[in-house]
Parts: C-alpha cells; sequence; structure tokens
C-alpha cells in the first residue's frame, strides 16, 4: 500500500489533510515536501486526519517534526488526529506523543 | 492449525527505499502463520523496516543487497537483517540522521523481546516472542 494525501478541509487560517495508507521511508519525502510547500504558501494551521493512516516509521515521524519546525518558523500549530493505537505507540516509544497536539481517543 | 518449526526464509531485496515495503509484507504473512496476534505483526513491521532504515541512513553504499533471513521457531520468530555492502559503518555524531537513527533504535529496542546490533559485520538480529495467552 502506497500513500495518498488529501485536503478535506480548508477554512482561513486552517487546513486539513487526510492521509490513507503508509507514511514511510519511500513515501514520506514527497509527504514532506508537499506540507511545507503549503505552509510556505499558505500559511495556515494545519490538522492532520489519520483515520485511515495504516502505517509509519521512523522517517514518517521525521517528516512530522519538520513540518512542526516549519510551522513553528510561522508561529503555526499543527493538530494530529484519530490516530489509531498501533501508531500512537510509536510517537509513545519516541517521546513524540509529548510534543505534538494529538486528539482524540486512543 | 499445524505446528510450524525449524523453517528458514531468505529474502534479498535491493537497498532502496521502495523494496523495504516487501520485508514488512514478508513478516507479516509468516507472522500471521505463526499464531501472533494483530498488534504483535504491527510491531514486528515496524522492527524489520526500522532495521533496514538504519543500514540505508548508516551505510551509504546501496550497490548490494539486504538479506534478510527469518528464523521460525517454535514459539517465536528470530529476525536476522545483513548488508552485504563493502563500506563500513560511520557513526553520524552531526546530522539529522543521527537522531533518526537514535529513534530507529529506540524503537527496535521497544518492540522486540532481544535485539543484538553487530556493526562490525554489519548485521542486527531480533527476536519475537508468541504471546502464550493468545497461542490458547
Amino acid at each position: 500500500m502506497s500513500l495518498e494525501y488529501k485536503i478535506t478541509k480548508e477554512s482561513l487560517n486552517e487546513i486539513e489533510i487526510n492521509l490513507l495508507g503508509e507514511v514511510d521511508i519511500y513515501t514520506s519525502p514527497g509527504l514532506k515536501d508537499y506540507i511545507i510547500n503549503l505552509i510556505d504558501n499558505r500559511k495556515n494551521n494545519i490538522k492532520i486526519n489519520a483515520e485511515n493512516l495504516e502505517y509509519i516509521d521512523s522517517t514518517g515521524l521525521g517528516c512530522l517534526m519538520a513540518v512542526y519546525k516549519k510551522l513553528n518558523e510561522y508561529n503555526l500549530t499543527m493538530e494530529i488526529y484519530n490516530l489509531k493505537k498501533n501508531i500512537y505507540k510509536l510517537f509513545d516509544i519516541t517521546g513524540l506523543n509529548k510534543v505534538f497536539d494529538i486528539k482524540g481517543n486512543i | 492449525m499445524n505446528k510450524i518449526k525449524d523453517d528458514k526464509i531468505k529474502l534479498m531485496i535491493p537497498k532502496k527505499s521502495e523494496y523495504i515495503a516487501t520485508a514488512r509484507i514478508t513478516i507479516s504473512s509468516i507472522g500471521n502463520l505463526l499464531g501472533f496476534n494483530i498488534e504483535d505483526i504491527d510491531d514486528l513491521k515496524v522492527i524489520i523496516s526500522e532495521i533496514c532504515i538504519f543500514f540505508i541512513n548508516h551505510i551509504k553504499d546501496n550497490e548490494n543487497p539486504l538479506e534478510i533471513e527469518y528464523f521460525i521457531k517454535d514459539k517465536k520468530i528470530i529476525v536476522e537483517v545483513k548488508d552485504l555492502n563493502k563500506h563500513q559503518y560511520v557513526e553520524d555524531t552531526m546530522s539529522l540522521d543521527k537522531s533518526y537513527n537514535e529513534m530507529s533504535i529506540l524503537i527496535i529496542e521497544s518492540l522486540s523481546d532481544k535485539y543484538k546490533i553487530d556493526m562490525e559485520n554489519k548485521k542486527i538480529n531480533f527476536e519475537k516472542y508468541i504471546n502464550s495467552i493468545d497461542r490458547c
């Protein structure tokens, strides 16, 4: 399974992106470029719907870190919600659950 | 289900990011066959990927493949990944790669029952046991 990502909601100051599939060493560079370009061009907060995210690895977590740092440059925020239990586990192991704003039942 | 044990599967994948999913799919299939629960199969997929990522990040040479051996035992799986490239492991102390590699090791350590990193011989192996409660 590869990765699909698309904007599902847009408001004046926020863009919601739905991730579908796997954010791994192969797909994460493309995702990182896509979101970072979006931030540079639109200067909006980012909300990530992870309901259909099936898998993430350390490079995927690194991609989210890069997005988080880019948002910080503009004083913008990122929210991640609907994470599956097996994926949240990796945020917990790496301590990134304390860095990112994670919402929803896990 | 028949007891499956003492079998071995060897997989050679090009040392390229697009083939790591192949190693993941293989371990998922073996884990399912052995009776690992869904959560442990997810762990196995993550561990094998992180080992491959570690080699890709640490040994830049990629002319030769990664050799992955899956040893199927009665109550556990042992997996060994070897980087067949000539270049030696170089510890990166400065770049962003270092934090990614630390993250990889942290994940491998947390999700496996036993692991060993042998960078002199460019191989990493790990073991994961089948939860006895799940096997009832």
